[in-house]
């Protein structure tokens, strides 16, 4: 509370069975600045009222009839209430009681009778500071809270970037941006399968969307090319993976970094023998690893306009056939596995060119 | 007792200021319960109950002392320390002394009403 805009004084509440404790407290109290006792005999009753009042303070006895004042501090420690300081008025001096009282939550300790001078001086410093734990806990709520929206508007305009780049890819050539979502849904099955946890799931569905964006830089006589690349044409179409890579290098939010590792290396091959850069093994980031399996798949059982789309007992025979080669057996294996779920997204999602 | 003061004012001034009615009505009603107290601890020590006489001494010490009483306050104090020892060493002369010791206290503040008058 602030002083200078609160007229209301702060609350101390003192719990003792004797009466005239509670006048010597309440006058005590009276010397603090901006406070005022409110006393209770009964410490059930003031248990209720603690639970529904705000105190600075609290003053309480050790032995009462109904609860003692460690079971007291106990209740109010349990309730939630941590941060009011918590000061137990008692003619009991035992060393096991006391290091009790404080284990429950007691701030301090004085012994009956008490000094005026010297308890006006403790009740101030653990009121004040109260207030420096309230104002460093609403501080560091606040801070977490800043940090919190600047995180939030930080991945929703990586969702808005996203979102702008399929959009691109579906603009320039939608028969690539149809084979990209079916890539980015045949490797959210396939992961799914392999364990990965749900965080990496959906990563990996949305950042395998833009894995063709280096087509983008494709010159059209090679992007629309009807027959067969030959020479120079696939080796200008093999630098869609550079290209791509290129165009995201800048982004380091989550899924846009993780989207610019599977266009770097979904050529890739298990082996080693891949490109660009002839990775092998665990070598190859993880998300590539499987949407190399997804993309080979759905460019197998796509209509080109130099070939008909293979079956999917061949095109999964193909596959099987490069497992340790091209590549990871783990990865095929979980592909084999989800086949009735490829075949079910393959309807949803079918190629362009295949149904026209 | 020696030379513990029977009621020690001071303290008392010191909370209350320039408030003596406050302190002579303090004290009226802190003699009223030391009454309550003091029969407690009669039944507790006929009925020779340790326990009860331990609680019933411990009232008295904290509520005494709480006011200046230190007279009584120490007698509760020593009874409440053989109790709590579960002994009955000490505790009957003790007893006497705290009967003897709140009657003059209620002297005391017999006096202190009339100084104020």
């Amino acid at each position: 509370m602030n002083p200078n805009t609160n007229t209301t004084p702060n609350k101390v509440l003192v719990v003792d069975d004797v009466q005239t404790n509670l006048t010597v407290f309440a006058k005590v109290v009276s010397q603090i600045p901006e406070t005022e006792a409110v006393c209770f005999t009964s410490a059930v009753e003031a248990l209720k009222w603690a639970g529904q009042n705000e105190c600075v303070l609290i003053i309480v006895d050790q032995s009462m009839p109904e609860l003692s004042g460690v079971e007291f501090i106990t209740e109010v420690r349990g309730h939630g209430n941590s941060y009011t300081p918590i000061v137990m008025i008692t003619g009991h001096s035992e060393k096991e009681l006391q290091r009790e009282a404080l284990k429950r939550g007691a701030s301090a300790f004085l012994g009956k009778p008490v000094d005026p001078v010297a308890f006006v001086s403790l009740a101030r410093n653990l009121i004040q500071l109260r207030g420096a734990r309230i104002e460093t806990m609403a501080k560091a709520g606040a801070a977490h809270a800043d940090q919190q929206s600047a995180t939030e508007a930080l991945f929703a305009l990586e969702r808005t970037t996203l979102e702008a780049l399929v959009k691109i890819i579906d603009l320039r050539d939608p028969r690539t941006g149809d084979h990209c979502r079916r890539v980015a849904l045949f490797s959210e099955a396939i992961a799914s399968k392999m364990g990965l946890s749900m965080i990496e799931v959906t990563q990996l569905a949305q950042a395998a969307r833009i894995h063709d964006i280096g087509k983008l830089s494709m010159p059209d006589r090679i992007l629309n090319k009807t027959s067969r690349l030959l020479g120079d044409e696939r080796d200008a179409a093999k630098k869609h993976v550079t290209d791509g890579t290129a165009m995201l290098s800048a982004f380091t939010t989550p899924i846009l970094h993780a989207s610019a590792e599977i266009i770097h290396s979904h050529h890739e091959r298990f082996d080693g023998s891949g490109y660009p850069a002839k990775l092998a093994g665990p070598a190859i980031p993880l998300f590539a690893r499987i949407v190399a399996v997804a993309d080979t798949f759905s460019a197998l059982t796509s209509r080109r306009p130099w070939r008909e789309a293979a079956s999917v007992s061949i095109a999964v025979e193909q596959i099987e056939k490069e497992s340790g080669f091209g590549f990871e057996p783990k990865i095929v294996g979980a592909f084999r596995d989800v086949m009735p779920e490829l075949l079910d997204i393959r309807a949803e999602v079918p190629d362009l060119v295949t149904t026209k | 007792m020696g030379d513990t003061p029977i009621l020690e004012i001071s303290r008392l001034e010191e909370i209350f200021e320039d408030d003596s009615a406050g302190i002579a009505d303090l004290l009226e009603a802190a003699m009223g319960t030391g009454a309550t107290n003091q029969a407690t601890l009669q039944d507790a020590l006929a009925r020779h109950a340790l326990d009860d006489v331990m609680r019933a001494a411990h009232a008295i010490k904290g509520s005494t002392a709480n006011i200046g009483g230190n007279e009584v306050a120490a007698a509760a104090e020593i009874i409440e320390t053989a109790a709590r020892a579960q002994t009955w060493d000490g505790i009957a002369p003790a007893a006497i002394e705290l009967d003897q010791a709140y009657e003059r206290l209620r002297e005391a503040v017999r006096a202190y009403r009339a100084g104020i008058t």
